[in-house]
């Protein structure tokens, strides 16, 4: 594990190079360029508020904590606090997946490590969701100039879950690149078990929406959501940035235990199939 | 044997050696056992010193290409070993990771990154390749403006910059239209003439003849012949009009090229 880790850091200007190659060739030949880093998700944030916000929250105002009134936040606030991180996850995780496949030619002609191929991936994606945070920290300024009690010193810990969420995406885009080269089932089961994952995470609808619910199904359905890999970070995001709150510690204690998992997880898997890779994909 | 035995010592100019080396594929992934794998190679032995050129000879699908992959570590051993001395090692390989959307300059760059070079070493290397590859003020174009040719010339010349200690060249000697595969071709030989380590697998007799001082032979994975490039023709003629027989009596292989 301390060799894989090892051979990417021995390989960085390789890194750097790709990543910057995968960022110019997406943006060239479009007229807008980078900024639809910024427009796309601008644009999934109306649209979702303005679906979700209507159907679920006829005001468009609600209590993401509890109902004493006071850390009154708006639906679109509260959903690009988890919404951004989700898409970046998503992607990332999707993308990576497809990393080796799509670039069978590359691992069969030059030599480099191939993990490289899916950290490239991820690393290109957590750019795109670094280049769209200015909306995202952009919308809580004007919220709390709305006086919103959103954003505080706490706040800034917020990069800490976010370096937590891209070890987990490497992990993730590891592992599951892999075994995409010789099981390319992976990629459509994915894309459906991220679709669900979206639903089964508290991005579009608070917690305690269905707090006082009792019976076996809520039971299973919370217990289902709070497994979710993506829930303690949407948690963590949202108490950071909505709350100015630290998370609560097994939340935190979650985002560690995910990461870590999805690291050694990731880089075993990877090890484990690493040397059909050249030939298979 | 004597020699064999100490391998670093007894032959300081020894670069790369390979001892009854295998290399397989498997056919289906299964996670236990090695059940079901395909030897591309099976038993190959050879050793490469400092500034010979060594041909590779063999018929299609008796693991050339595989063999090249193995020198250059693309792939690995399944049994047997390859020891090489702190050398780079890069297989001519053309167009590498080419990107149609980004410039000439840019996928120049990255190619020969990918080829093994530094960042750095491949800058330095860029008005060379601008000039061999006569693309003068297109390099700055994104390459899916260019023709066909252009883009040969470009990948032929990040090729050529590479120039690692041991070059392994599989068949690809002139690229483009025939001004520019002459002019190639001229480079190449240039290079495998001077005092440079070079492996070749070519089909061509001719080349072989005219750059080459030793040769190895290649048969269904395993080295059958080592040594003075006659001697090992001779053997393969053999071979071949042996495996022609045994076409003729019922067993006929398509004659297409492995590419792996």
């Amino acid at each position: 594990m301390e060799s894989s880790l090892s051979t990417l850091w021995r390989f960085r200007e390789l890194l750097g190079s790709l990543v910057s190659r995968e960022l110019k060739a997406r943006y060239r030949g479009s007229a807008l360029g980078f900024f639809w880093s910024l427009i796309n998700p601008l644009l999934l944030l109306t649209v979702y508020s303005v679906v979700f916000g209507w159907v679920l929250d006829g005001g468009g105002r609600f209590m993401p904590d509890g109902d004493d009134g006071q850390s009154a936040v708006s639906y679109p606030l509260y959903l690009v606090a988890g919404l951004f991180p989700w898409v970046w996850f998503q992607t990332s995780v999707l993308e990576s997946t497809m990393a080796l496949s799509v670039n069978g030619g590359l691992l069969r002609k030059a030599v480099f490590p191939a993990n490289v191929l899916p950290t490239v991936t991820a690393l290109s994606n957590f750019t795109h969701f670094l280049l769209a945070l200015p909306i995202l920290v952009g919308a809580m300024a004007i919220g709390r100039f709305n006086g919103q009690s959103v954003l505080g010193w706490e706040s800034i810990f917020v990069v800490l879950v976010v370096g937590l969420q891209l070890l987990m995406c490497v992990g993730l885009g590891l592992g599951l690149s892999a075994l995409n080269v010789h099981f390319k089932d992976v990629r459509d089961l994915l894309a459906n078990v991220l679709q669900l994952l979206f639903f089964l995470a508290p991005i579009i609808y608070p917690l305690w929406l269905f707090e006082d619910k009792s019976g076996a199904a809520w039971d299973t359905l919370r217990a289902v959501i709070r497994l979710n890999p993506m829930t303690p970070f949407v948690l963590g995001y949202q108490s950071l940035l909505l709350e100015a709150r630290f998370p609560a510690w097994h939340v935190t204690a979650q985002m560690v235990a995910y990461a870590i998992a999805a690291m050694v997880i990731g880089l075993w898997l990877f090890r484990r199939l690493e040397d059909t890779l050249a030939e298979a994909a | 044997m004597t020699s064999a035995t100490h391998p670093t010592e007894s032959s300081s100019s020894e670069v790369i050696r390979v001892s009854n080396a295998g290399v397989s594929y498997r056919r289906r992934l299964s996670w236990f056992g090695n059940s079901n794998r395909l030897w591309a190679l099976s038993d190959v032995s050879m050793s490469l010193h400092q500034g010979e050129t060594l041909g590779v000879i063999g018929a299609n699908g008796a693991g050339k290409s595989t063999l090249l992959r193995l020198l250059a570590g693309i792939i690995q051993t399944d049994r047997g070993t390859i020891t090489r001395t702190n050398i780079t090692v890069s297989l001519l390989s053309l167009q590498v990771g080419f990107i149609p959307d980004l410039s000439g300059r840019d996928n120049a760059i990255l190619s020969g990154m990918l080829l093994g070079l530094r960042k750095r070493g491949i800058i330095a290397r860029l008005d060379e390749i601008i000039e061999f590859s006569e693309l003068g003020e297109r390099i700055l174009d994104p390459i899916r403006t260019y023709s066909t040719g252009m883009r040969a010339r470009l990948g032929f010349a990040v090729a050529l910059a590479v120039d690692p200690d041991v070059l392994l060249i599989d068949e690809v000697l002139g690229v483009g239209d025939a001004d520019f595969a002459q002019k190639s071709r001229d480079a190449m030989q240039t290079r495998i003439q001077s005092n440079r380590t070079v492996v070749l697998v070519t089909h061509s007799e001719s080349l072989l003849r005219s750059v080459c001082d030793r040769a190895i032979l290649l048969h269904r994975g395993r080295t059958i012949a080592d040594g003075d490039l006659d001697t090992v023709l001779l053997l393969y003629r053999r071979s071949r009009k042996k495996a022609e027989q045994e076409n003729f009596a019922g067993v006929v292989k398509p004659d297409t090229e492995q590419d792996r």
